[in-house]
């Protein structure tokens, strides 16, 4: 069972690589853009890499039993969903020398939503029962409330940008904002409870997520986002949160089976 | 001789039959935890041992054990794994430790 230090220890870690990821995506921005590009092209295969690693391990751990076992296999869909998409990008744009928005990465990133809310909807179906209208009403009017700020921005702007883009740039928070929903139930239910601190970090996670995405689509808009802006530590981060997240509940649940070969012990 | 049989006869048969809803007690607890996920069913037998010394089997005479447990992993929401189990002695819950054990792991 992870003790108190660990607990703490495990936060320094995760603000130092929330830290260490923005400095050194900053410092290849003061570099120059190229060295923006390149770097941050890059440092998007090892972080959502550990996401996806982290959630295999935690799929294999669970199995195919009960409702979480086979929610951690949804989220590692949506993990190695999104490592792909990151993987698609990183060619469009460095091999390639393509626009690597709208490309093929996006149909990634969107199939990652249904599996990530496929997790969500597994992960709580044990406790559906209290999960209650207001509850989803509470999360619903969240969700809404940070999807406004997005849709204002997207609307208001006018851009060269194709309409396709456009639609597809706010398809993101719209569902950044559906996914937010069984994240802020989540974190309600499990308040005080060691599994909090997984729904925590997936809040924060999807809510990072989800001003990057407008971030994103808002710099886009007037043609001055590239990879490597400011804005890309925002979607490093929510890969941070995620995996921080989810190597909690690994350690949460981390009883070995072979403590209780003895049958004996059982009795 | 016959006379004193029958006592022991019937207290031997109430026995076997606290024994038998003991047994339906743990396997309603194990369904439930093993229906939430297998990790959640070892982390709960661990805490179990770790922080009251028992097994499953002991959460029949002391079901506030479990609930402890339960709450440390899930916080209020533990209150729907306990309903689970609930569901499951729902049909023996008009025998008195069956019920006692419904209100105690329900505190």
């Amino acid at each position: 069972m992870q003790t108190r230090l660990e607990k703490v220890l495990s936060q320094k870690f995760l603000l130092f690589s929330l830290v260490s990821t923005g400095v050194a995506i900053m410092i290849a921005e003061y570099i120059g853009k190229e060295t923006a590009i390149v770097f941050t092209n890059w440092i998007f295969v090892p972080i959502p890499g550990a996401m996806l690693v982290l959630a295999i391990i935690s799929a294999k751990k669970h199995g195919i039993t009960g409702d979480h076992g086979k929610a951690w296999i949804a989220f590692a869909v949506f993990a190695a969903s999104w490592f792909i998409a990151e993987q698609v990008w990183l060619v469009e744009e460095l091999f390639y020398h393509e626009k690597p928005f709208p490309s093929g990465a996006d149909f990634f990133y969107i199939i990652g939503y249904p599996a990530y809310f496929i997790f969500a909807i597994l992960y709580l179906k044990p406790f559906k029962s209290l999960i209650t209208k207001k509850l989803i009403i509470f999360a619903s009017l969240v969700a809404v409330a940070v999807l406004i700020p997005s849709m204002y921005w997207t609307l208001e702007s006018s851009s060269d940008e194709d309409q396709f883009s456009i639609i597809l740039g706010a398809a993101y928070p719209v569902c950044d904002s559906i996914v937010l929903i069984p994240a802020v139930i989540g974190m309600r239910l499990f308040f005080g409870g060691q599994v909090n601190f997984l729904w925590a970090l997936m809040l924060v996670g999807i809510l990072v997520e989800v001003i990057a995405d407008t971030g994103f689509q808002y710099f886009s808009l007037d043609d001055s986002m590239y990879t490597g802006h400011p804005v890309d530590i925002l979607f490093l981060w929510s890969y941070i949160f995620f995996a921080f997240g989810i190597h909690d509940n690994i350690k949460v649940f981390n009883s070995k089976m072979n403590a209780y070969k003895n049958k004996e012990d059982l009795r | 001789m016959i006379y004193q049989v029958v006592p022991n006869y019937v207290s031997e048969r109430e026995n076997i039959m606290i024994e038998a809803r003991k047994a339906l007690v743990i396997m309603a607890i194990e369904k439930t935890l093993l229906e939430v996920g297998r990790p959640t069913y070892h982390e709960v037998l661990s805490k179990l041992k770790k922080d009251h010394n028992c097994y499953i089997s002991d959460c029949y005479e002391n079901p506030e054990y479990l609930s402890n447990v339960l709450k440390e992993l899930y916080g209020p929401s533990r209150l729907a794994i306990i309903s689970s189990i609930q569901k499951y002695l729902a049909e023996l819950s008009t025998q008195e430790d069956i019920a006692n054990f419904i209100i105690k792991i329900s505190e």
